[in-house]
């Protein structure tokens, strides 16, 4: 089906009438490119049929959302990114206990999974302490893993090594029911927090925040508006990451931060 | 009939008619150009610079919501989408994969032609399976011009075949002729 303007106001003003979440400040296109890929994968012909599938069962109003907000396709995607994460930012800083790391808008967690895999391999389980967020209690996927698909897994396992050209131990990862799952030994020292980074600070301060390709989502005045709120809940001297094709929008941002890595987009919080 | 945009995709076999076209086209190109180029997705590096050598125009990887410009060709970046907003700036998107595709020339396609409507000219070129077909027939359907490189001439025939089988273009071109075409747009 394809949507028209009107359609994909509608549906938003659907949305935020029984769900309370907010798609207006979303990409125009990418949002409604989601939303044909949501109607063609449940064929779904109308509009009508989507508000009353939406509105049979709370399994569907998780189901559409986590369709349309999730984007996290492997692990390890820019293995440079996470050469210089582990080089440049953990090793370098004799990190003590209480380091904090943020991920938010974490729903399958592939983000997360791999930043675990990391801190594990650098023996920093105890000291660096994770929060992964979502804006949403129903969007945190973590524990049901991925899909198996042996493509997938290749890339995920090929992106690892060419970190630093090591192999992925076998103990972080296992396969149940056709579905990959991150062990269990992995989230100690992790929590998960509801958290929208669109409307407020975190509570406390973090060292870390990773937040890559997640702006992708927003218009450019919505990301200014995530991103003041980012800014706010970083320590100084705190590192942000952002994807390696998206920038700070605004210059006061901007200016906040001092350049780490360019191409890998990691800022620094300016003191 | 005057045009604001032109839009180019390809896979396997896309890289020398690519190469050919941008020589061609003068610095002062009166259109942008927007390339949705299957690529490997974890190779960030090089193919701007491989495709600059012989282009008088300036190519880049754009960043997420980059305004369009004339005389600049926009190369889909590795393991991106680019998608076009209707206010004509570049969306990048790690959505999942497209006929096996990240980027996909689909939704490039697709996106373009709901922003660009009827001043959209769309090129499919050689490549080994069927992304793009169905965005070429969209520019057509929102009144773009459509070209078809010809699929005796292409080095891999199932995208151009893919797209004279889902609907007619306007045209099917040779490289030559898809060259001569494009340069005299305004």
């Amino acid at each position: 089906m394809d949507l028209k303007i009107k359609d994909v106001k509608d549906i938003i003003a659907f949305v935020d009438e029984h769900f309370h979440f907010d798609f207006s400040g979303f990409t125009y296109v990418s949002f409604k490119i989601k939303l044909e890929q949501y109607f063609q994968k449940f064929q779904i012909s109308n509009l009508n049929n989507l508000f009353s599938r939406l509105e049979s069962s709370v399994l569907a109003e998780q189901e559409f959302l986590t369709f349309v907000m999730n984007n996290e396709v492997e692990l390890f995607r820019d293995p440079a990114f996470w050469r210089i994460i582990k080089e440049e930012v953990l090793k370098k800083n004799n990190l003590d206990i209480g380091y904090r790391v943020c991920i938010p808008s974490c729903y399958q967690g592939a983000e997360l999974i791999s930043f675990l895999i990391i801190r594990d391999v650098l023996g920093l389980t105890q000291q660096v302490n994770v929060i992964y967020t979502a804006q949403l209690d129903l969007l945190n996927l973590v524990n049901k893993g991925f899909e198996y698909d042996e493509r997938k897994h290749n890339l995920n396992l090929s992106n690892f090594k060419r970190i630093d050209g090591l192999d992925l131990p076998e103990k972080y990862l296992e396969r149940k029911n056709n579905r990959i799952f991150a062990t269990s030994q992995l989230f100690e020292n992790t929590t998960f927090q509801k958290f929208d980074e669109t409307n407020e600070l975190l509570l406390r301060k973090c060292h870390l925040i990773i937040y890559r390709n997640r702006l992708l989502n927003y218009n450019k005045q919505y990301q200014v508006k995530v991103m003041n709120n980012l800014i706010g809940s970083l320590k100084p001297a705190g590192y942000i990451a952002l994807g390696v094709k998206e920038i700070m929008v605004d210059d006061n941002n901007r200016e906040q931060f001092q350049v780490i890595n360019k191409k890998e987009s990691i800022y620094k919080k300016r003191i | 009939m005057s045009y604001k945009a032109l839009i180019i995709g390809g896979s396997a076999g896309s890289f020398q008619v690519i190469v050919q076209l941008l020589s061609h086209l003068p610095e002062n190109y009166p259109l942008p150009i927007l390339l949705s180029l299957h690529r490997l997705k974890h190779v960030r590096n090089g193919f701007v610079e491989a495709l600059s050598i012989k282009s008088k125009i300036k190519i880049i990887e754009p960043h997420d919501k980059e305004i369009i410009k004339a005389g600049v060709a926009y190369l889909a970046p590795a393991n991106y989408h680019m998608l076009v907003d209707l206010d004509r700036r570049i969306s990048l998107s790690i959505g999942p994969q497209v006929n096996h595709s990240r980027p996909s020339i689909d939704l490039s396609f697709q996106t373009a032609a709901e922003s660009y409507r009827d001043k959209l000219v769309g090129v499919i070129l050689s490549g080994a399976n069927k992304d793009g077909a169905y965005g070429l027939k969209k520019v057509g359907d929102y009144g773009g011009f459509t070209i078809v490189q010809d699929p005796k001439e292409a080095q891999i025939s199932t995208m151009p075949t893919s797209a004279l089988n889902l609907f007619n273009p306007n045209k099917i071109f040779t490289v030559n002729q898809i060259s001569d075409f494009i340069n005299q747009l305004k």
